[in-house]
């Protein structure tokens, strides 16, 4: 699947009367096919997230399309969006994201529930996914029971989940040690290679080696554009990015 | 996991969901109390006013025109009324709403050589209808503010004998009279040696006469089967502008329609003119005093109770408003997160509201409960008695509940459909 964004910007009104604007985006083109995991880096504050989410169908670009596969995600109305978005697009947020009231299976098991029952085949899937993230044994703990690491291992879990054709990842390896930095980068280039279309936006220079396309945005501007790299060539762009 | 999610939501969110069902329970039990107390005011009012008095007076039709041109007594009259009608008064449209009636008859007798009035009428008569229905008609109900000083009331259907009497209380000072005495009346038709069964103080003219048997009456002033009058008391609808007019111009002025309307509603001028049907040669008249009295502290109580049950309503409404919207706000990045994996509006809406109806649910039910006991408080407060729960209050609270606790929830819901997942996700 091809998600492809033309001519996207969005601004936000400063002021009630809307007379001044703040651009968070500027009229940006981007595009990402299956099989492919794209890094974008940069500055806290350069649009980053901003583009994420308009990617991801859920925030509306104040100009341009995107589409997946040619089909309009703004054009959708609510119901058909949200299934949309649940069957295609998977999204990590940034920071902490759960719902409290469930356990960590559950969590997991959150977006195959929106639109169909708890199969054998879904929870297997999940359990799988607990014991490749290394959270295996938090299978019936609650949210609040978790460490930051763990819920954001839990998130991405849950982004796989129903094996999206579109991943679209804002800072996964934040809160995460070398060791499961490591797991998710791989399950991420995983994901990638088995066909999906994966974005993810990190401050991590270790995720760069894991990129088969890599982008920087300052400013609301998306400046660079894709530079296949090796391990060197990772290096490098952490060297000439000032990036550690 | 819906239900999961459900009872998480209600059970981690604890104090907020039990400040919401107080606040429900709150208006609740106001609500419920208030239409209790509307439902069975009618009765407890009409019961508390049927204390003043019947509001219903029947007469002979020539004594009513003679009265009405000489101010003469009913007394003087030569028309009377047949006693062997009186049962018909419960057979008309409304005879449900006739709660009591008694007749009289008035003559003069002579007690130690003195001229005393003396009234014979009915104090608990058991009357077999020919409907199947039994009552218990008399003064002893109609004039149930007198006050017995010695003795009892007359005990129509313990008495053996009808030649008892009770005497006023001025009456009985004035003569050396007390109960158990036997005093003798005397008339040109005949003498009638009593038993004193009470001393009763009415506060009025009666202190100075002698309440008999009616039978006694009718001998001592040779009245067989005749009466003088007959007082109603009967349940009525205040009177609006048909009832005005078909008591102005009389039910002939009114249309076929209007007058369906009119003849079918329980208003004191249709009442008395079904009583007039059934009773020959009679006209009932409203004593308007009484009649108007009822019909308008009903209306005002009534409108009193439903402008209580609003405003505890509003006041409910505007602290769910409150409550709802905290724990949206509170729970925003659930509801994100929710709406980022695929949920619809409808489905985060309705997992919240599902929240909020069940909290309503236990918190209307306790408020029933409360309702219940602040509609006897208030019952046994003002009206020396329990007030009877209406069955029908409870489809009433519940649907009350229910719209209240949907317009509370509507700034909530408004702002959870507003809610952007890119923003709280995010932290803002």
């Amino acid at each position: 699947m091809e998600l492809k964004a033309k001519g996207i910007m969005k601004k936000f009104p400063r002021m009630r009367d809307g007379a001044n604007f703040f651009y968070a985006l500027h009229e940006t083109d981007f595009s990402i096919d299956s099989g492919t995991l794209a890094v974008i880096t940069g500055r806290s504050g350069g649009g980053k997230t901003t583009l994420l989410n308009i990617l991801g169908g859920l925030l509306q670009p104040s100009s341009g399309t995107v589409t997946v596969d040619g089909v309009d995600l703004y054009q959708m109305d609510d119901r058909k969006l949200s299934a949309f978005r649940n069957k295609y697009i998977a999204v990590i947020p940034q920071g902490v994201s759960a719902v409290y009231t469930l356990t960590v299976l559950e969590n997991i098991l959150l977006p195959t529930m929106m639109y169909g029952k708890r199969t054998d085949e879904n929870v297997g899937r999940a359990e799988e996914l607990l014991q490749q993230f290394g959270i295996g044994d938090l299978r019936d703990a609650m949210p609040s029971e978790l460490s930051g690491g763990e819920l954001r291992r839990m998130a991405i879990a849950r982004a796989m989940m129903t094996e999206p054709a579109i991943i679209l990842a804002d800072e996964p390896t934040g809160d995460l040690d070398d060791e499961n930095t490591a797991v998710v980068l791989k399950m991420l280039r995983k994901t990638a290679d088995d066909g999906a279309a994966v974005l993810v936006i990190s401050h991590d220079a270790d995720t760069l080696s894991y990129a088969d396309q890599i982008y920087r945005m300052d400013g609301g501007k998306l400046t660079s554009h894709s530079l296949p790299l090796g391990k060197e060539g990772a290096s490098e762009w952490r060297r000439m990015n000032c990036m550690n | 996991m819906f239900f999961r999610m459900l009872r998480g939501a209600l059970f981690r969110q604890k104090s907020k969901m039990i400040m919401i069902a107080i606040t429900i329970a709150l208006g609740a039990s106001l609500a419920t109390a208030m239409l209790n107390i509307m439902f069975d005011v009618g009765d407890k009012m009409n019961q508390e006013l049927k204390t003043y008095g019947a509001n219903i007076t029947v007469v002979p039709k020539a004594s009513s025109v003679l009265n009405g041109l000489y101010e003469m007594d009913e007394e003087d009259s030569s028309a009377y009324l047949k006693e062997e009608e009186l049962g018909k008064i419960k057979t008309i449209f409304w005879a449900f709403n006739i709660v009591d009636f008694s007749p009289f008859v008035n003559t003069t007798a002579t007690l130690n050589s003195k001229p005393v009035k003396t009234v014979g009428t009915w104090y608990n008569h058991h009357l077999a209808l020919p409907t199947g229905e039994e009552l218990d008609a008399g003064v002893t109900s109609l004039r149930s503010w007198w006050d017995i000083k010695d003795g009892k009331w007359i005990d129509e259907q313990n008495t053996d004998s009808d030649k008892v009497a009770m005497v006023g209380t001025v009456l009985a000072e004035r003569e050396g009279v007390k109960a158990g005495d036997s005093i003798t009346l005397s008339t040109s038709h005949g003498t009638e040696t009593l038993t004193v069964s009470g001393i009763f103080d009415a506060g009025g003219d009666e202190d100075e006469q002698i309440y008999t048997t009616l039978a006694v009456a009718q001998r001592l002033s040779s009245k067989a089967g005749q009466l003088d009058s007959i007082e109603v008391s009967a349940l009525t609808t205040p009177d609006n502008e048909l009832a005005v007019k078909a008591a102005k111009e009389g039910p002939a002025s009114l249309t076929p329609k209007e007058y369906e309307t009119w003849y079918c509603t329980a208003y004191v001028s249709s009442i008395c003119y079904q009583i007039q049907e059934v009773i020959t040669d009679s006209v009932a008249a409203p004593v308007r005093q009484v009649a108007d009295s009822e019909g308008n502290i009903m209306e005002k109580t009534e409108l009193l109770m439903i402008l209580i049950t609003i405003l505890s309503l509003l006041g409910s409404a505007l602290g769910i408003s409150n409550l709802v919207t905290a724990s949206v706000m509170e729970r925003s990045n659930e509801i994100g997160l929710m709406k980022a994996v695929g949920a619809r509006d409808r489905q985060v809406t309705g997992l919240v509201l599902t929240e909020i109806l069940i909290t309503a649910i236990i918190g209307g039910a306790a408020g029933y409960l409360m309702g219940y006991g602040f509609a006897q408080i208030i019952g046994h407060t003002v009206f020396n008695s329990s007030i009877e729960m209406k069955p029908m209050v409870i489809p009433i609270v519940a649907v009350l509940i229910v719209i209240v606790t949907l317009i509370g929830s509507i700034p909530a819901i408004r702002m959870m459909q507003r809610l952007r997942p890119a923003e709280v996700l995010h932290g803002r």
